[in-house]
């Protein structure tokens, strides 16, 4: 019992200390929706910086911080249009600046009291909050989540090299504000955790205060959402985005004074403190900040029992449970299909036409002559280059083979995963158990009981390969089938956890050498070209693993799986309603990343011949996404890009400053590479890849035949069979009914017009219809099948095909492959034919048919057009002829007219005539009444979440109910 | 077509990796230093890098050039660099790495590459077994193994029976764990309870907590630097009241100050450079000390840390081998790095910052029991235990 209480005193003060730091977190995040990864930064260079000024110094960081203020002082002073502006930036970048540095110039020499030296170290750091936004984020404001967390980690880059070269390696203790415990009953709490709880509640009281009841606190929260209501308000996203890096500042540093006393701080101490802090957030939810801090004090405490439990796996314990809260809190706080906020942010339309020169250059590289010249280079690197250079281009190899998966995830899928690098060894921990020396084979069988295996001495290295593979695509079923299902947000923080785990894993398990890690691994027996060292020889097997890899995912890209995978990414109510099983699809895009991540770790295994688990932690696994983010995460191009700059930035920082000798003052290599990332991010939009798109072999967009169709598919219902059955349906949100026992039916061969006021429940009907919500009460039966229990895809399998309001489309891609998605279900070719390129005739099919609805619906003359440059009113008629591709049996069309011309709307009147003629069933919502009047057999009318009139057009427009609803007499 | 691909090979990795082999052309006898100046490690490879830098640079006639690389902790890193250094830059010798993985990691690549190693890192295992692949490397730190050894004598001498350890989960606190199991049977001290600890942890109160139920007569902090004051502090702060042992990953003027009072009573085998001035003054090694802390104070204005002299150390090794290597061979040739090795091992009675070497083929440390002392700190301050 006491025990209890000690442990949980002191998980309670350390997660007081989280607690804060996940404030500023939040408060970050909700304004800017920047990550704050350099939290941990700010709470350094405050612990420090007080320790220097106690010590009578004055921190370096005060000239730096005054510096760097002066500079975008002098900047905005030249380029500010009026007076007030010039006078806001002096006043703001080199007064106040300008005076924190003479404050501290002049008191720290005269040994002011405590307090004054704790309010100098706080005003010193807290400016450098502003300071990074104006320089890093300003211009990005409007990136994705993603783009801000990689500059996030490029701006720790730098605060990172900057607080070795300003404070040095050693770590330091600051004098507590009050020593001594104070006594309650048998325990004795000390004096300066009180402070931490007393200072972090005051806080939390303040910021709930402020964000509630203030005109600014309100206007700050609202900028995040709503940039014109802030703006509204007298606060420009700008200023918002300042004030919250400032404000975040200040609680970072007010957290490093707090801790200095009772902790060691290095000038590194802050990034896991911050990590630590960013789960708690994200485990209370990562809005409320309340909640946050609670969050950020059960991970506190529950550390503390942990390492009372078991001291070795504490850390696998702490983050191995934040998955299955994750999980739970993610599957709890929205029902039904994802939200779409895209962490990943949208794709792109690709730059437009390039210009000749480049046409011209891109003819050359990728004629016959041009790849020949090119294979030959890549056949001869190994003898034009010193072992040094080889090493390099090996490991641009190796990273590229995981960072093409990192794209297809990423990228592609939108599925943010920082845990790639724990793949990576599992592929490399694989081999040197399987194919290094005995000793660490039979230590390995001895361990886990398999004596007789003893003295066997592993297997073949090639065999290795085998293994290691399988044992990935266990693990990554298994973490991809809990992680995939959470959504935007939670999926990147349960992948970091799970990446920590695995690390942890690997480095306090006998079984693998623990921290030290595993050496004297065997090379593989290559000796060809014999007249090449080692390094060399491993060149060409990593090579054409490489270029397998780039051939496989193009090839699976380029059909209907790849069509499905391009959907997942912010577009899974589409995904759904198309028919795919997306968590499946997922899962599957997952293990084909984590696979090439293995195979990457066995060829590093081979190269390295030394495995330990540094090579494998969350940091390495964030290199990844970072490199593919730089290259240009969209493009499976930028892999190979993304793991070149980064590679060679690397060795030639490392050469530069080895060559001057500056390195040796600090870690120059580490600031000037997050530098160049932060200013790659300010001018380009897409990673470095959209340099070089226009060099790519043109992607041949996808054509069709003109042979004749082949509509086996088509099941013929026969009219007047009862398609959809909707029996008293309700549904409400909190106490707003939207839908009130509503009843109605749609049969093949007729259409039916569904209309009413805003806000009468339409669209919550087409949801529950459709899957992607559920009605509280009642049955929605189709074909005789009650869907309530049923996914979107499952409903989809039934015959039914919708349309959305609020256009989905794959923006960057051309209308065609638009279109040829909606015939996902009619396919059958799964990855592996996918990949191998066996899918080619059902291929020619699908385009057949999605160029022959297009021809139906009018828009033949626009299939290679990405969809993103279409008149939104004709991006609704390419839903529709999406939807016509699948050949469903119930059509449900939501709002097709809205934007459409006159001819338009009657050419797709004609087509949906058609239809139904044909036997399809139609259920339309529409504003437009003309467009209904003339199309519908039978007209529901809803208002106010019931059905108020039903019949054909004339008995509807009879109706007084419907002229009430309508005309309001 | 060797030119083409030459163009594209330089298209590709940049101007810089080529300057840097343009300028290290010129000097006479090459020496490689491995060191982890940045990352977690940064308090042990600073002031090894700075060591190395102060280090002659004229040895037996013959100008030396030290190339420095950081390998942030990493041992990946440090095979990199290892094997740039020795393709690249064609060095006669190797100082470093700074940790025990990035030393085990290098290990295979320097024997194939037949060039002699000077580790600065605290494992045995880089020379024990001495076998083929450590045929070529030595180790300049005190073997973890002495300074346990000294630690428990002394433990016995004060009659202490049970003893745990709370050390670092990482390689260093492995390594640690590893030695002190056969020391401590073969005095008869059980080790009662083994917790682990990480160094940027904000807490060990429950690991001390859970110490404190097994009841131990002493328990030994295997950890470093600040991980170091954070062990002692909670266990004085619990009440803790056996006795507390470090290890020489304490022994700095920093673990004293940032412990405070907590820190009296605290015992610890180490170099003798800690307690340099309360040396004897026909101790041979305060001389060699005072001069490295007085040449180290003057180019960077603070006192150097007991890291630091391991690579100095190693540099002070080759300062008497080079001259005997260069009577059979030229700098830069097999021939030049094989008598150096043999040279290293027949080093006799060198004296460096932190003991005397005598190296063997079976002792590529060659320290005796002059390379490590008890040590308590008393008022406020490590001093050597009478």
């Amino acid at each position: 019992m006491d025990i209890a209480l000690l442990l949980l005193q002191d998980g309670m003060t350390t997660g007081a200390a989280y607690a804060l730091l996940a404030l500023s977190l939040v408060l970050v995040f909700v304004v800017s929706r920047v990550i704050l990864i350099q939290a941990g930064e700010y709470v350094s260079y405050a612990a420090l910086s007080l320790t220097v000024i106690q010590s009578g110094n004055v921190p370096f960081l005060v000239w730096i911080m005054a510096g760097v203020s002066a500079i975008i002082g002098v900047h905005d002073i030249i380029r500010a249009q009026a007076g007030v502006a010039m006078l806001k930036a002096a006043l703001f970048w080199i007064a106040i600046p300008g005076a924190i540095l003479v404050a501290t110039l002049l008191l720290v020499p005269l040994d002011p009291p405590a307090f004054v030296k704790v309010l100098l170290a706080l005003a010193i750091v807290v400016p450098m909050g502003p300071a990074w936004y104006r320089l890093a984020y300003r211009r990005i404001a409007r990136s994705s989540t993603l783009v801000l967390l990689i500059v996030s980690m490029a701006v720790q880059f730098v605060m990172g090299g900057v607080g070795l070269a300003v404070f040095g390696p050693e770590g330091s203790r600051t004098e507590p504000f009050s020593s001594g415990f104070l006594e309650i009953g048998s325990f004795s709490i000390p004096a300066q955790s009180l402070w931490i709880f007393g200072v972090t509640a005051a806080i939390i009281v303040a910021l709930v205060l402020f964000f509630r009841f203030t005109m600014r606190g309100t206007a700050l929260r609202a900028a995040a959402h709503n940039p014109n209501g802030a703006l509204l308000m007298g606060i420009s996203p700008e200023s918002a985005g300042q004030l919250s890096f400032g404000l975040a500042a200040f609680l970072c540093a007010v957290t490093g004074v707090l801790i200095s006393p009772i902790l060691t701080i290095y000038y590194d101490t802050g990034f896991i403190i911050g990590l630590k802090a960013f789960i708690g957030a994200v485990v209370g939810g990562f809005v409320s900040y309340p909640l946050a801090a609670v969050g950020a004090l059960g991970i506190g405490i529950f550390e503390s029992f942990a390492a009372f439990a078991s001291s070795a796996y504490k850390e696998v314990i702490v983050f191995a449970l934040v998955v299955p809260v994750l999980f739970l809190r993610s599957t709890l706080s929205h029902k039904g299909v994802d939200l779409e906020e895209g962490f990943a942010g949208e794709v792109k339309t690709s730059a437009g036409a390039s210009s000749p020169l480049v046409r011209r250059i891109r003819a050359m590289l990728w004629s016959p002559w041009g790849i020949a010249v090119i294979a030959l280079v890549l056949l001869c690197l190994p003898y034009g280059m010193n072992q040094t250079q080889q090493i390099s281009v090996n490991y641009i190899l190796l990273f590229t083979m995981v960072v093409i998966g990192v794209c297809l995830l990423t990228g592609i899928a939108g599925q943010v995963s920082f845990g790639q690098a724990a793949f990576v060894g599992v592929g490399a921990y694989t081999a040197a158990i399987i194919a290094g020396p005995c000793a660490n084979w039979d230590n390995f069988v001895s361990i886990i009981g398999l004596d007789f295996l003893v003295g066997s001495c592993g297997l073949p290295a090639w065999s290795s390969l085998l293994v290691s593979l399988i044992l990935t695509t266990i693990i990554a079923v298994f973490l991809g089938a809990i992680t995939l299902r959470m959504r935007s947000h939670f999926l990147p923080i349960a992948t970091i956890s799970w990446a920590i785990c695995i690390y942890y894993f690997f480095g306090s398990s006998d079984l693998l050498g623990g921290f030290s890690g595993l050496t004297d691994l065997q090379p593989l027996n290559l000796n060809f070209p014999s007249n090449l060292p080692y390094e060399g020889q491993l060149y060409y097997p990593m090579l054409v693993v490489t270029i397998l890899f780039f051939a496989v995912t193009a090839n699976l890209l380029n059909s209907r799986t790849g069509r499905g995978i391009r959907a997942l990414h912010s577009r899974t109510v589409l995904a759904e309603s198309v028919g795919i099983a997306t968590i499946n699809l997922k899962v599957k895009v997952f293990v084909i990343a984590a696979l090439m991540a293995c195979v990457s770790g066995w060829f590093y295994m081979q190269l390295q011949r030394f495995v330990s688990p540094e090579s494998f932690s969350l940091l390495a696994g964030a290199k990844y996404l970072f490199m593919a983010v730089v290259g240009g995460e969209h493009h499976l191009a930028g892999a190979l890009l993304g793991s070149s700059l980064v590679e060679v930035l690397n060795k030639s920082f490392q050469a530069f400053f080895t060559w001057t000798s500056l390195g040796r003052f600090g870690d120059f290599e580490q600031i000037l590479f997050g530098a160049v990332i932060v200013l790659v991010f300010q001018f380009t939009r897409g990673g470095i890849a959209q340099f070089f798109v226009g060099l790519l072999p043109s992607q041949k967009l996808a054509r069709a035949s003109g042979k004749p169709l082949d509509h086996s598919h088509q099941e013929s219902v026969p009219k007047g069979t009862v398609l959809l059955d909707i029996c008293n349906i309700s549904k409400s949100f909190g106490g707003l009914k939207a839908l009130n026992n509503v009843s109605f039916q749609v049969k093949a061969g007729e259409v039916v017009a569904l209309i009413g006021p805003n806000g009468a429940g339409k669209s919550t009907l087409f949801n529950a219809v459709s899957g992607i919500s559920q009605a509280n009460t009642g049955d929605v039966l189709i074909r005789e099948t009650a869907v309530s229990s049923l996914s979107p895809h499952d409903i989809s399998a039934l015959g039914v095909m919708r349309t959305f309001q609020h256009v989905k489309l794959l923006s960057d891609r051309s209308v065609l492959e638009n279109v040829a998605i909606g015939a996902y279900r009619r396919g059958k070719s799964g990855i592996l034919k996918s990949l191998l390129r066996l899918d080619r005739a059902e291929e020619q099919r699908t385009l057949d048919m999605a160029y022959h609805c297009l021809v139906r619906i009018g828009l033949q003359d626009t299939a290679d057009t990405p969809a993103a440059e279409l008149p939104l009113g004709q991006q609704r008629l390419v839903e529709v002829a999406r939807a016509l591709a699948a050949e469903p049996a119930l059509l449900l069309l939501d709002e097709p007219a809205a934007g459409l011309r006159y001819q338009e709307k009657q050419a797709l009147a004609e087509v949906l005539r058609q239809l139904r003629d044909e036997g399809m069933g139609i259920l339309v919502v529409e504003h437009d009444m003309a467009f209904v009047m003339g199309l519908a057999d039978r007209v529901v009318v809803m208002n106010f979440g019931e059905k108020i009139a039903e019949g054909t057009t004339s008995e509807v427009q009879s109706n007084p109910l419907v002229r009430e609803a309508y005309l309001g007499a | 077509m060797n030119k083409l691909t030459k163009a594209i090979t330089l298209a590709t990795m940049v101007a810089g990796a080529s300057l840097a082999s343009v300028t290290s052309a010129m000097a006479d006898v090459k020496i490689g230093v491995m060191v982890s100046s940045t990352g977690p490690a940064a308090i042990v490879g600073v002031p090894q890098k700075n060591s190395a830098a102060i280090l002659p640079t004229e040895i037996g006639g013959e100008k030396v050039e030290y190339i420095i690389l950081d390998d942030g902790g990493k041992p990946t890193e440090a095979v990199n660099n290892a094997k740039r250094l020795i393709s690249e830059y064609n060095v006669d010798a190797l100082l470093g790495p700074s940790l025990s993985p990035n030393a085990m990691a290098v290990l295979n690549f320097v024997a194939e590459a037949k060039t002699p190693m000077l580790a600065a890192v605290g494992t045995d295992a880089v020379i024990y077994p001495a076998d083929e692949r450590r045929h070529w490397t030595f180790k300049t730190a005190q073997a973890n193994r002495l300074i346990l050894q000294i630690e428990i004598d002394n433990m016995a001498k004060n009659g202490i029976k049970t003893l745990a350890l709370l050390r670092l989960n990482d390689s260093l606190g492995e390594e640690w764990a590893a030695s002190l199991e056969p020391i401590a049977k073969a005095a008869g001290i059980e080790v009662v309870a083994e917790e682990r600890f990480l160094r940027n942890d904000t807490s060990v109160t429950p690991q001390v907590i859970q110490i404190m139920a097994k009841k131990p007569d002493a328990v030994l902090v295997a950890a470093c630097c600040g991980a170091s004051v954070l062990a002692q502090t909670s266990l004085v702060e619990r009440n803790y009241k056996g006795t507390i042992y470090q290890t020489n990953g304490a022994a700095s003027d920093e673990f004293t100050r940032q412990s405070g009072k907590a820190a009296e009573g605290a015992l610890m085998a180490a170099g003798p450079l800690q307690v340099v001035n309360e040396l004897a003054d026909d101790n041979p090694i305060k001389k060699v000390a005072l001069d490295y802390i007085a040449l180290y104070e003057k180019t960077y204005g603070e006192r150097p840390s007991t890291f630091g002299s391991n690579i100095y150390d190693g540099g002070i090794l080759l300062q008497a081998a080079i001259p005997v290597a260069l009577k059979t061979a030229k700098p830069g040739t097999a021939e030049f790095r094989a008598a150096l090795r043999d040279a290293i091992e027949n080093s006799k009675d060198v004296v460096g910052t932190q003991g005397i070497f005598n190296m063997t083929p079976d002792n590529h440390n060659g320290m005796d029991g002059r390379a490590a002392v008890m040590m308590i700190v008393k008022d406020g301050h490590w001093t050597l235990l009478k």
